[in-house]
């Protein structure tokens, strides 16, 4: 074991282009592998100049190249672009000749027409990804609960069903869902007004899923925890089997019920492994356009204003700006930025609340 | 008033179907010898016309290219329109624009990329006035009607007893007695007809196709009693659900249980595959108003930021376009031809729907070609879907429309 990392520590190494290369045979030869390869790089340090040390920075920064190449292209430079615009009035109008206006855009942002957006649209925000991450967190779990059962031989078949809603495209699952859920043609409704026949209950009236205010956002929760449910179970089975079973045997001996194994033992050892996954899961949902736009366009209308729905987050208010009839470049850039700062400062606040969890 | 246009307008037509059509062949022709002495150029042509009406324009394209020695490639757009408007801004963008929906002309227009027609391309006399407003800003061509298009009244033929209703009034007594009539509702487009009966608009027309967008009149009393009847059709008759859709309502005359459905010539293909009986009628009547469609005109214009000599042989183009293609594109494409000549041929005439279409295009206002058009699709269309859920009055809305159009206005910088 120790032999094989030293010699891919050997080759790995950028400087197998000098003198080092011909030393490399009796390195796998010693039987002492491990100082021989400490005596490598001594070697080479000692027998290059500053100018091989340069070279050798050199030579890691060639081995970079693609990655700092497309990281530029992919994220910095669109980054750059965006704070940039984000200052400028560019918009399809004046699409060749934009001008500097300071701040103006945040200005915009918060009074005049778009006053009524941000503060509801920024509640419901936090609202979702906060609810989208602790209940796929929680239906998760439970599953996984059930699935870590050693006495149930069908573990793997249940496991590789409730995986489907992850193997499926997101973007067409959530269009059958914006289908299942319609009130008057929905299959969903269909169903239940069959049950309600069935039994004979005259009272029965079609639900608006995605046409009242309040129900659509909840539907948005429920076909969220659908699609992320499968992530945190596989996830927390992953954790669970990673616990040693010597814990249980021992609170097993010490008296422990059912649910104080699961209280002492199981949650705080799954929850310092998963904790950081709820605030991946939070800051992802934070942003999830796909959630949104594609189940219910930002939509119920709401009557206040036209900028932004009733389930529209911050990042589908953005698109809407960029597009008809705006298509103002410079102010959706605003808020995609006003959005960047809060996303990372949120997930700044909570990994820095996690560290402190941790040291006690 | 509009009995007199239209007879005037049909006389101008009998004129120029039996001078303006042969003539206009032989001066095609000294205008492509003319481009021919000069250097030969390469035209770039942008169509949204898809499939076999894409190839006919290129039929006609590469004919013309060959007798003048110019070489043409037509490319199928089927991106965004901001995106050929910024491509344009580029420098990469087509010399010709064809087809295009010309409701999206603004955007192009505000961006200074519409070359003026010059005189001796088109007679405007000899177009559907509308067609010629549709393609013109202030009083000034800026683009070329190809063809039209506007919604009709489907009905099912199994199901309507007699001729289809000439009043809203009657079509909505029959379909309260279980015929059943469904549409779009909550589309801007396939609704503005009843606010145009009732006395709304959306801009100010000033005369000569000039809109003011500083004068909005969804939100008048006309726009009130309309926004108070479509209420009606959803809460009180229950004819349509309040999450009616383009779809739902298609399906539902597919299946036979509404027996009334507005639509245009799209669904036409579509319903005789599927072998439903219907037939297609001029829109009724509302208060013994005419029902006033949108009109839909295929534009055609030459980028202005192009080189002269391109824009020269655009023109030239575009007048063999004219001359040879609408009449196949009514063929391939149920196009309902802008040339008053062409809407009599026998061919057009002889299809009972396209002239069912063009019949309620005649009272039929275009879609206004401004750019502030842009701020007010989402507005009208969110006030439609708030007065189909019962959740705002038809007061409420007349206002909150208004307001909205004038702020996304006033947003569009």
């Amino acid at each position: 074991m120790d032999q094989q990392r030293d010699v891919m520590r050997a080759e790995a190494h950028p400087l197998g282009g000098g003198g080092s290369a011909s030393s490399r045979p009796p390195v796998a030869s010693t039987s002492a592998p491990s100082a021989a390869g400490f005596r490598i790089t001594e070697l080479a340090d000692a027998g290059a100049a500053a100018g091989a040390r340069g070279l050798a920075r050199f030579t890691a920064y060639l081995y970079l190249t693609p990655a700092l190449f497309t990281m530029t292209l992919l994220t910095f430079i669109p980054i750059a672009l965006t704070i940039t615009v984000a200052f400028t009035d560019w918009s399809l109008a004046n699409f060749t000749d934009p001008r500097f206006i300071g701040l103006q855009n945040f200005v915009d942002l918060f009074t005049g027409p778009y006053s009524p957006v941000f503060v509801p649209t920024f509640i419901w925000n936090v609202a979702f990804a906060a609810l989208a991450a602790l209940t796929q967190y929680g239906v998760g779990l439970f599953v996984a609960l059930l699935l870590n059962n050693r006495h149930m031989r069908e573990t793997n078949f249940y496991r590789a069903i409730l995986i489907l809603p992850m193997a499926i495209p997101a973007t067409l699952s959530i269009v059958a869902w914006q289908g299942l859920l319609q009130e008057s043609s929905g299959q969903i409704n269909n169903l239940l007004e069959a049950i309600a026949n069935a039994i004979g209950w005259q009272g029965f009236e079609r639900i608006p899923f995605l046409l009242d205010d309040n129900l659509a956002k909840v539907s948005i929760i429920l076909v969220g925890i659908w699609f992320g449910f499968p992530w945190f179970m596989n996830m927390c089975l992953a954790a669970l089997s990673s616990i040693p079973a010597e814990l249980y045997e021992a609170a097993h001996v010490d008296g422990a019920t059912l649910f104080q194994r699961f209280r002492h033992v199981t949650m705080p050892l799954l929850l310092s492994f998963t904790m950081p996954l709820m605030v991946a899961s939070f800051a992802y949902n934070f942003t999830n356009f796909g959630a949104i736009y594609l189940l219910t366009r930002g939509n119920p209308v709401r009557v206040d204003t036209q900028w932004a729905g009733n389930t529209d987050i911050l990042i589908t208010v953005a698109y809407k700006l960029l597009g008809q009839p705006l298509y103002r470049y410079g102010l959706a850039s605003a808020m995609a930025l006003l959005l960047f700062v809060v996303v990372g400062s949120m997930a700044l606040a909570q990994i820095r609340a996690l560290r402190l969890v941790e040291e006690k | 008033m509009r009995l007199k246009a239209i007879v005037l307008g049909s006389i101008v037509a009998l004129l120029a179907a039996a001078c303006g059509g042969p003539a206009a062949s032989p001066s095609a022709s000294a205008g492509a010898s003319a481009t021919a002495s000069a250097a030969p150029v390469e035209l770039l042509v942008w169509t949204h016309l898809t499939g076999p009406e894409r190839d006919e324009i290129d039929k006609v394209a590469q004919a013309w290219a060959k007798s003048t020695g110019n070489k043409v490639t037509v490319v199928l757009d089927s991106g965004d329109f901001s995106a050929a408007v910024t491509a344009i801004a580029g420098g990469k963008g087509p010399d010709v624009m064809y087809g295009l929906p010309h409701d999206n002309l603004g955007n192009f227009q505000k961006a200074g990329q519409l070359a003026a027609v010059p005189s001796g391309i088109i007679d405007a006399a000899a177009y559907v006035p509308q067609s010629i407003a549709a393609t013109s800003y202030d009083g000034k061509q800026y683009a070329v009607p190809v063809s039209m298009e506007a919604i009709g009244l489907f009905y099912r033929t199994d199901k309507v007893k007699g001729t289809p209703p000439t009043t809203f009034e009657d079509l909505r007594t029959q379909a309260k007695g279980g015929l059943g009539f469904k549409y779009d509702i909550k589309n801007f487009y396939f609704t503005y007809g009843f606010i145009g009966a009732n006395g709304g608009y959306v801009f100010k027309d000033k005369g000569n196709g000039a809109l003011d967008p500083s004068d909005i009149g969804l939100g008048n009393d006309g726009a009130k009693n309309a926004y108070q009847l479509l209420q009606d059709l959803v809460v009180s008759d229950k004819l349509m659900t309040k999450d009616e859709s383009g779809d739902t309502a298609k399906a539902a005359f597919q299946k036979g249980t509404s027996a009334f459905y507005i639509s245009g010539p799209w669904d036409v293909d579509g319903f005789k595959k599927a072998n439903v009986p219907f037939a297609v009628a001029k829109i009724p009547s509302v208060n013994g108003k005419a029902f006033t469609p949108f009109i839909g005109v295929q534009a055609a214009f030459v980028n202005s930021k192009t080189t002269d000599a391109k824009q020269k042989a655009a023109w030239d183009l575009i007048k063999k376009l004219q001359t040879d293609l609408p009449l196949q594109l009514f063929k391939v494409g149920n196009r309902i031809p802008a040339q008053k000549a062409l809407l009599g041929d026998s061919t057009v005439k002889a299809d009972a729907n396209v002239a069912a279409f063009a019949a309620s295009a005649q009272d039929g206002t275009p879609m206004p070609n401004i750019a502030a058009m842009a701020a007010v699709w989402g507005p009208a269309g969110g006030v439609l879907d708030l007065l189909a859920q019962n959740k705002i009055t038809p007061a409420a809305a007349a206002d909150k429309v208004v307001k909205d159009i004038k702020d996304g206005i006033a947003q569009q910088k």
